[in-house]
């Protein structure tokens, strides 16, 4: 009983909680995607930002260039001019006619401008309408009709001026010695096309420069690289360290002209969780432990009082049977002496008559210790059996007389046929004990109806006995149940009726040890109780 | 001896040659406290042997006036420290003690930023003038070694802090300092030639100060030369105060920058090529950037040109030189003009006679410091027995140059060599080649406060 009563109450604990578990599982990995999904938007922008960032500063530096309007005469000026900035490389200008102006590949040419047309020489060669031919330059709202050759980018033409005179200019890209090369053109009022080649470790320097920096101290909370068309590393911040092979968490080409440049943001992987899911774990944690702390107390609280029940159950039938052993002595004295009495005083009516109360009462007390003792020794689970060979009839015989007087002082006539008179192995103790409870319950109950009849027949090796009695009988629904140890049928039949409760559970229980069973079957009238006793029939044995 | 061809005219008479020439140094002489960048041109061969196209050098010098150690014009330096794992331990606190030794020099005028580099970089001390030590000083304690080597970017915080207070009439400067490999970001020598040189043109030198022998000195020394800034080459952490307070010594020297000097030849005669320096030879034109030049100190550059053929006798005009820079004590812009003269003689005496020792000296200098650096190559090319070659033919350059014209300078640069030669096995090559890079460099742009 009490292991299932265990098992009973961890699962009163286990189940909700396992329950609430698997939904706050479920609940948490939703937020914590939802959470995840805010986060990339939020590292998007970050990264946006800071693409913003190097695009005003291109444009905060470039535009200032387009001011510039080509005059032959003051070239080597404008030239030196733009260089002297550091961020310029080279000067050049086509004419309105495609030709280029300036600089003049010559023999007297500087290295500086043989190096600008040893860079360029692809370019002069491509079909790019920004290198040749004016019409498609001319007129900016039109789009270049020719193809880029597979190394350039197509230019685009991004009008800057709003006031009047549109100006047209646009970036143009090109690989050359291992890296991206960048030239800004546009044009000016007289139909030059002026174009700047960037100094391209200038501008990374440069855009290096904007970006932000990392603070020692700062929490190692992310980092933001930088890389360039190869994916190499041209800058990057943040205290965040990264293994090798880890991926970034979000990737931003950056606006055009740098649209090779790739902006990737990498954080820690639990990031994800900090960003929102976290709490809602914790959240969900602490409910659950308190629900399972709530839940176990209760467990705990149940088991404690069931426990303590059985306990002072326990205690109550030790103290009873301590009790009734100590009676048992003084009472077995007091038989013994008023037999004795019954003997010396035999011509004495009254006095017999007295006596005869005396020894009866004194053997239903015994009967009574003898239960509770018998009931105990089976809670020990140590009650046993001593089968011996013997007379069934003769044994019934003897608890009958035994009885005869109370039950016949209660007007009942005691009516006993026997079809079984042979020797048989059997516990004479044990038959007795059941008869004197099933007899005792007639005199009980069932006085009223005046008859306690008892048959023994055989059935093979089985010895059936049935007590039928003329009482009110047992309800149909409660066949099983008086066989329960302390039930007693509440209904007028035991009202005012005193009993321990245990003698039906004891008989069956001994009836049962005895290879037998006890049950109740149906009768005209009143109950009808049926004894089966393995007792098989001792041939070999003198008697 | 000196030979100044002032105004294009050599006297025919040596003597008159010498009178004019006493003049002339006493004119400078007298002028010496003028507060004016001093320059000088010279020919080789003032005298030409006449009857084919002869090969000649121009020297141009501008020398640096003495200034007051309270009149120095202000400074804008960034201070780029490298910081990464390879620093830790004395070489860390070493360049802490070094930078903040450079801050006690500095005055509230002065404006400085402080970068720190490794995976990352971090500004430190954004560019500030120097009225709160204490707090850039703890920016500086505070360091930390630990991380990879992101040079380039440490370089480019570096500019951009300068730029913040970028004025022609401070010295504008990022010190860089790198005891190793740059590892993340750009870190092809060429490339941070390429960002050197822009930088200049915007008015940026870099100087690079590498510390140890795992560092990349043909990047440092490119970045360095590119922006016209010295190159320093500290063996040990112990080294790097000394080198900081030589580089300073210059930084706080400054008496003028962005100066140029530009050749034009007349014509007839060719441009060839600039010894050492960068520069441009565009036409007839010769053009060459000094940078800055500091106090009592000379910057020079040799061109060499071709002198057309012409009978004994004859007289031709050579060219005109021409030089500008920003003088940063009086703020004004000074230009100065000279013009070169040649004439031609059938006499072998009289053209040795009149070659100019102190052109001549540097000449074989410059020669002798590109021949070295051919031998570097070599010895990285691994063939080492040519290395060897190259250098033993050079010695005796050096010497005989030496004893010819009485020049202790060339009798050194010749030890220099010799113990360059003792140096190309593989044990001792690998401080020596920083030596060299560091010697080379300084001769070439005649930086670390180099006076011939």
């Amino acid at each position: 009983m009490k292991p299932r009563l265990i098992l009973v109450l961890v699962l009163l604990v286990v189940a909700p909680v396992a329950l609430l578990t698997v939904l706050g599982a479920r609940i948490a990995r939703d937020d914590r995607e939802i959470a995840a999904h805010r986060w990339r938007d939020l590292v998007a922008a970050r990264l946006v930002a800071v693409d913003d960032q190097v695009r005003e500063f291109l444009q905060a530096h470039i535009r200032p260039f387009t001011e510039y309007s080509w005059d032959e005469a003051e070239t080597g000026k404008v030239s030196d001019a733009l260089t002297a900035t550091g961020l310029v490389r080279q000067l050049f200008v086509i004419g309105d006619d495609g030709m280029l102006m300036f600089p003049k590949l010559s023999a007297e040419s500087s290295t500086k401008d043989r190096e600008f047309f040893q860079r360029t020489t692809e370019l002069w060669r491509s079909r790019d309408p920004l290198f040749h031919p004016p019409d498609a330059i001319a007129s900016p709202g039109d789009t270049p009709a020719m193809d880029p050759s597979p190394d350039a980018t197509p230019f685009q033409q991004t009008p800057l001026d709003s006031g009047g005179l549109r100006l047209a200019s646009g970036w143009y890209t090109w690989h050359w010695s291992d890296g991206l090369n960048f030239i800004f053109w546009w044009r000016d009022g007289q139909g030059h096309t002026v174009g700047i080649e960037l100094e391209r470790m200038r501008l990374i320097a440069d855009i290096v420069g904007v970006l932000p920096d990392t603070a020692p101290e700062e929490a190692a909370s992310e980092r933001i690289v930088l890389t360039d068309s190869h994916g190499n590393t041209l800058y990057q911040w943040g205290n965040y360290e990264s293994r090798d092979e880890a991926r970034p968490v979000y990737t931003l080409p950056l606006s055009p002209p740098l649209s090779a440049w790739t902006l990737n943001y990498y954080g820690p992987p639990d990031m994800l969780a900090a960003a929102g899911g976290r709490a809602v774990w914790f959240n969900l944690a602490a409910g659950g432990a308190a629900i399972s702390i709530a839940l176990a107390g209760l467990a705990l609280y149940l088991y404690r009082e069931s426990s303590r029940e059985m306990r002072e159950a326990a205690r109550r039938v030790t103290f009873v049977n301590q009790v009734s052993h100590e009676l048992k002595t003084p009472l077995t004295n007091i038989r013994m002496y008023a037999e004795l009495l019954e003997d010396e005083l035999a011509g004495d009516p009254r006095a017999a008559r007295s006596l005869g109360v005396i020894v009866s009462e004194s053997q239903r007390l015994s009967r009574l210790i003898g239960n509770i003792l018998t009931f105990s020794r089976r809670q020990r689970r140590a009650l046993a059996l001593h089968p011996k060979p013997g007379c069934i009839e003769k044994t019934v015989r003897a608890v009958l007389e035994r009885a005869r007087p109370a039950l016949e002082a209660r007007g009942m006539k005691v009516c006993f046929e026997c079809a079984d008179g042979d020797q048989a192995a059997f516990d004479a103790d044990a038959l007795e004990q059941i008869l004197n409870n099933l007899i005792n319950n007639v005199e009980k109950y069932a006085a009223d109806g005046g008859y306690l009849g008892m048959r023994l027949c055989r059935d093979g090796d089985m010895a059936i006995l049935t007590v039928e009695d003329r009482g009110p009988g047992i309800p149909n629904g409660e066949y099983e149940r008086i066989f329960q140890p302390f039930y007693r049928l509440s209904n007028k039949i035991s009202d005012g009726v005193t009993g321990t409760g245990i003698g039906l559970a004891l008989s069956r229980e001994l009836a049962r040890l005895h290879g037998g069973d006890l049950r109740v079957i149906h009768g005209d009238g009143g109950a009808v109780f049926e004894l089966r006793l393995h007792a098989p029939v001792a041939r070999g044995v003198a008697t | 001896m000196r030979i100044k061809g002032l105004n294009g005219q050599l006297s025919r008479s040596s003597a008159a040659q010498y009178v004019i020439g006493a003049l002339i140094l006493a004119c400078a002489g007298a002028v010496a406290h003028s507060r004016e960048i001093e320059m000088e041109a010279g020919l080789s061969t003032p005298v030409v042997k006449a009857g084919a196209p002869r090969t000649a050098y121009v020297k141009v010098r501008l020398r640096g006036f003495d200034i007051e150690p309270g009149e120095r014009p202000p400074v804008n330096v960034a201070i780029v420290l490298d910081k990464s794992g390879s620093m830790a331990g004395e070489k860390i606190d070493r360049a802490k003690d070094a930078a903040i030794m450079v801050l006690d020099r500095l005055n509230p005028r002065d404006v400085v930023s402080v970068i720190a580099y490794d995976t990352t970089v971090s500004v430190l001390v954004p560019a500030t003038k120097v009225s709160d030590r204490e707090t850039i000083t703890d920016a500086i304690r505070r360091l930390r070694a630990g991380g990879n080597t992101a040079l380039f970017a440490g370089v480019s915080k570096g500019a951009a802090e300068v730029r913040k207070f970028l004025d022609k009439e401070r010295v504008n400067r990022v010190v860089l300092l790198s005891d190793g490999l740059a590892n993340v970001g750009p870190s092809a020598p060429e490339n941070l030639g390429e960002l050197g040189a822009s930088l200049f043109r915007s008015g940026i030198t870099v100087t690079t100060i590498g510390l140890g022998l795992d560092y990349n000195e043909d990047l440092m020394v490119l970045l360095a030369r590119r922006s016209n800034g010295s190159h320093l080459f500290a063996a040990e952490a112990g080294d790097l105060a000394k080198k900081f307070s030589l580089e300073f010594g210059d930084v706080l020297t400054a008496v003028a920058q962005d100066a140029t000097a530009a050749l034009d030849c007349a014509s007839g005669v060719r441009p060839v090529r600039v010894l050492g320096r960068e520069g441009t030879v565009e036409g007839q034109r010769v053009t060459v950037d000094f940078g800055q030049l500091f106090s009592n100190q000379d910057k020079y550059v040799i061109v060499e040109i071709e002198l057309p053929a012409r009978a004994a006798g004859e007289e031709i005009n050579v060219g005109e030189v021409t030089s500008r820079c920003l003088n940063l004590i009086s703020r004004k812009t000074e230009r100065h003009k000279d013009r070169l003269a040649a004439r031609y003689s059938d006499s072998d005496d009289e053209v040795d006679r009149h070659t100019d020792a102190n052109v001549m000296v540097s000449v074989v200098r410059q020669i002798g410091a590109e021949r070295n650096e051919a031998a570097r190559v070599l010895r990285d090319q691994g063939k080492i027995e040519e290395a060897r070659r190259t250098l033993s033919e050079n010695i005796p350059w050096y010497v005989d140059n030496a004893t010819r014209f009485k020049s202790e300078q060339l009798r050194v640069d010749g030890l220099e060599t010799m113990k360059d030669l003792d140096h190309l096995d593989d044990g001792a090559w690998r401080e020596r080649r920083k030596v060299m890079v560091e010697y080379q460099n300084a001769q070439q742009l005649q930086s670390l406060g180099y006076v011939e």
